[in-house]
């Protein structure tokens, strides 16, 4: 089975107050094809960060990204470009992810114009196929995102993702913004997808439940470094590293929290965040 | 056993220039024990936060309520300013503060309204309550700015601000959803151990049925501004009666793998809640028959603490 | 994030049918029925424009209104003939009125339009790439805008020559950095917006993505700044030829008017009194509408 995506020793760090603040700090993880590698860890751990230099959205300052066997920090803009065409992205907020004044049916056609020469009626065709592979009807075509729930409109987002029928999907927080019900939706349609086209997924999420249901391979990340990493199921039923166990333990609908669990007091910092 | 907070037949009705618009709550009855956490779960527009607000007495602009809510032993007045038995702690720690202030300074304020006390004692009594509250050196975190504090740490720091009322209850509006997972669970444990030192009886809105299990005695699940099931908690989540309980149980992924689907339910929330006839449900359910498009289900008792608003709850 | 907790009353997250979709028609009709300030604003602007236009046909006067001078019927008061009167070289005040809304509308519509045809795409460029360009820019308009913008107008003017075009071309060149550093902020910002981020992933080239994403949602604040501007750049014309840079006599010009007037104001006040209303309720009706234009172009049309 090839790899799909590899980064090897990714760092990224920005400057901060006259200081540089490491968000990513030598990750190095390969993307089997076919399968669904997921990526949690709280806020801060850098995982988002790391999705970002995957996909060159943002240049890492040390490391190297590998995709289909291309490095993509050697690439040209145009050649980018291109290679953008076999990668999708779902992001996390879905209303705010498609622009507020296009139509549904021209948000999708926006990938197929850049990267195909559909036009007229195959164009058409092609973006209604795509609405009805993700259970909303041809005739949303005309609406605005305002005029769609959160559920719709994350649809819609991955029908664009999936416009030009790329190879990888990066879905950063797919579902957190959702209600339960509506979630759960999502997440059938994600399965289903991936299970028909055999499509390679890159999950992000804090959500615990939702990255165990999802994936096949499984890292766990912490201020920047990838604590733990491995099969899933191994990952979630019989944690290595203490961080996991405490992930696991603090995941919500375990049980009623013992008054002797000591909550372990936080320490006061600036600027801190969680 | 005394109700800190006493709910019958809340409606609340959103008008347009004196014409009816909405009711997104619709004929709610709740009870909180002095003592007790009562869950309020529910999905996004069925109405929750608003009850919260109701219980308060400060509803948006444009907003009317009918119906009695109780305090204790004191029915709610109408006022822009909330009631001081009553205490809420919001979602967002990080924009519930002003940023121009020190924590200490809007505390103070808030004592200031509360308590004929002196400046030194108020000092005092602050920060006794930030230590209270889990934070290591509260003297520090009196002199800080809220950007110079960390999410659960300023979620900490409401929470103390609203025991500074002497609350009767306590309603926390999805008080974790900014929050990481492992401070979330800290101040879900915190609570916990707050009302059962202090008595006050709490009112926790979230759309987390995790959270719910975790830290609830009783929950109520809202749905199209309704109460549609209630009882203790790992009853109703163990063994869910209505059919949306059910519903939105079966669509979590806890536990579940792939292969497995996720009951997800169909269709979605009826928009327009005033033209609605019959159970709000009845176009998702799959136990719909005639009758639930035409009567309206009244919760009816099951058991002990327990009741469904279903006709079908016979037979399922 | 979790869903919004939604505090007003929800508006109705049902499928098509459910939310009744506003036509841009019906809602210029609700939003002028409801702001009346809107709609005095329109109509306003609505007579400004049919002056403009049909000036030449309404007008009781036409030639005087061109100049033409009738010395039998100097300083006449407002009477039954000449409504407003008539100036010191007997012309009738009112034609000379209805003939200057022509040049002023249109010479403010063609300096905004340049301004704005100058500005935007290098704001737009400089905002979202940001770097040295961006720098540049930022100095560029700062040089600009350090001028009083009259002062710059009366530089130019001095240099081409006092005309109504090259005050236009003089405006122009005073207004653009506004129209530049408008957009740049709002570039900016919109750069970071997450159908931004979705475009880039996306591998669109970057000028479509400015084109397509960035100034399109940046239309509003550019509409209505244009709007109000169309009215201060009628005041800016005037102010020019007032200080004899704009308009040459005898052609009809609100500000000149009033600069002509301005010797006899004590006793033959019309001659410049009814010009000057002319800019004040000119400018008055652009304001007025360019303020209620941000609720009209919202796409988000459904209110709480």
């Amino acid at each position: 089975m090839t790899n799909v995506l590899t980064l090897e020793k990714i760092v990224k760090t920005f400057p901060h107050h006259r200081r540089v603040f490491t968000a990513v700090d030598d990750v190095s993880l390969s993307i089997k094809e076919g399968t669904v590698y997921g990526l949690v860890g709280e806020s801060g751990s850098g995982k988002s960060t790391l999705a970002r230099c995957a996909m060159q959205l943002m240049r890492p300052t040390s490391g190297r990204a590998i995709f289909e066997g291309h490095d993509l920090g050697k690439l040209g803009p145009k050649a980018l470009r291109t290679i953008r065409s076999r990668m999708g992205i779902v992001l996390q907020n879905p209303v705010a992810s498609l622009n507020p004044r296009m139509t549904i049916g021209a948000s999708v056609a926006e990938p197929l114009l850049a990267h195909t020469a559909l036009k007229g009626q195959a164009l058409q065709t092609r973006i209604n196929n795509l609405l009805d592979e993700v259970g909303l009807g041809a005739g949303h075509a005309h609406r605005l995102p305002h005029q769609l729930s959160g559920g719709q409109c994350q649809r819609v987002g991955i029908a664009r993702a999936l416009a030009t029928s790329p190879r990888l999907l990066i879905l950063d927080e797919p579902t957190s913004a959702l209600d339960v019900s509506v979630q759960a939706q999502i997440l059938n349609l994600l399965q289903d997808l991936q299970q028909q086209k055999g499509l390679t997924y890159l999950l992000i999420s804090h959500d615990l439940d939702v990255v165990r249901y999802l994936s096949d391979e499984v890292a766990v990340m912490k201020t920047g470094k990838i604590v733990e990493s491995g099969p899933a199921e191994r990952i979630f039923t019989d944690p290595q590293h203490d961080y996991t166990r405490r992930l696991l333990e603090a995941a919500p609908g375990r049980g009623r929290p013992e008054l002797a669990d000591s909550h372990a007091l936080p320490t006061l910092t600036t600027q801190g965040s969680d | 056993m005394t109700h800190v907070l006493s709910i019958r037949d809340l409606n609340v009705e959103f008008t347009d220039r004196g014409k009816l618009t909405n009711r997104p709550v619709r004929g709610i009855d709740l009870d909180v024990s002095a003592g007790e956490i009562l869950g309020l779960v529910g999905e996004t527009g069925c109405g929750k936060s608003l009850t919260g607000l109701a219980a308060l007495g400060i509803l948006p602009r444009g907003a009317r309520r009918t119906g009695q809510v109780t305090i204790g032993n004191d029915p709610l007045q109408d006022s822009s300013e909330p009631g001081g038995s009553v205490a809420i702690v919001f979602q967002n720690p990080g924009t519930a503060f002003n940023p121009v202030f020190t924590l200490g300074r809007q505390l103070s304020d808030v004592l200031a309204r509360h308590r004929q006390i002196s400046r030194a004692e108020g000092k005092a009594e602050i920060i006794r309550h930030l230590s209270l509250v889990g934070l290591p050196d509260p003297e520090r975190v009196y002199r800080s700015y809220p950007h110079q504090l960390s999410g659960g740490m300023l979620q900490r720091a409401m929470i103390a601000m609203a025991l500074l009322r002497q609350p009767r209850l306590l309603i926390l509006d999805e008080p974790t959803t900014a929050l990481d997972v492992t401070v979330a669970r800290q101040i879900l444990v915190l609570i916990d151990e707050l009302r059962h030192k202090f008595g006050f009886g709490v009112l926790l809105i979230s759309h987390n049925l995790g959270i719910i299990r975790d830290v609830c005695d009783r929950v109520a699940v809202l749905y199209a501004g309704r109460v549609i099931e209630t009882g203790p908690v790992e009853a109703v989540m163990n063994n869910p009666r209505h059919p949306y309980t059910r519903g939105l149980l079966g669509a979590l992924p806890a536990g579940r793998t792939h292969g497995q689907r996720l009951n997800a339910i169909s269709g979605t929330v009826p928009g327009n809640l005033l033209s609605l006839t019959g159970c709000a449900f009845r176009n998702r359910c799959s136990h719909a028959v005639t009758d639930c498009s035409l009567t309206d289900p009244l919760l009816t008792e099951t058991g002990p603490h327990q009741a469904v608003a279903c006709l079908q709850e016979g037979e399922l | 994030m979790s869903p919004t907790t939604q505090i007003s009353a929800p508006t109705g997250s049902g499928p098509a049918g459910e939310q009744a979709t506003l036509k841009p028609i019906k809602l210029l009709k609700q939003t002028l029925g409801r702001d009346r300030l809107a709609a005095v604003g329109a109509m306003i602007i609505v007579l400004v424009v049919i002056l403009a236009v049909f000036g030449q046909w309404l007008a009781p006067f036409p030639d005087q209104g061109m100049g033409a001078t009738n010395a039998s019927a100097r300083n006449l008061a407002p009477n039954v003939l000449n409504w407003l009167g008539t100036d010191q070289l007997g012309r009738d005040v009112l034609s000379r009125i209805i003939m200057g809304a022509n040049p002023a509308l249109t010479i403010s519509a063609v300096v905004v339009a340049a301004a704005a045809l100058i500005g935007i795409p290098l704001g737009a460029v400089a905002g979202y790439r940001g770097g040295w360009l961006d720098e540049a820019l930022m100095r560029v308009t700062e040089i600009f805008q350090a001028f009083p913008p009259l002062l710059l107008a009366m530089v130019t003017v001095a240099i081409l020559g006092p005309s109504l075009t090259n005050a236009g071309i003089a405006l122009a060149i005073s207004w653009w950095p506004w129209y530049a550093r408008l957009v740049r902020a709002e570039a900016k910002s919109l750069r970071e917006r997450s159908y931004v981020e979705a475009a880039r992933a996306m591998g669109i080239p970057q000028l479509l993505i400015i084109s397509r994403h960035v100034l399109r949602n940046c239309m509003t604040p550019i509409l209505v700044q244009a709007t109000v501007d169309i009215g201060t750049v009628i005041l800016a014309a005037g102010s020019l030829a007032f200080i004899g840079l704009g308009t040459q006599p005898p052609l009809p010009d609100w500000g000149l008017m009033v600069a002509e007037g301005r010797g006899l104001i004590f006793s033959s006040w019309w001659i410049a009194t009814f010009p000057g209303l002319a800019i004040f309720l000119a400018v008055l009706g652009f304001n007025l509408l360019g303020d209620s234009l941000r609720d009209l172009l919202d796409p988000r049309q459904v209110k709480r």
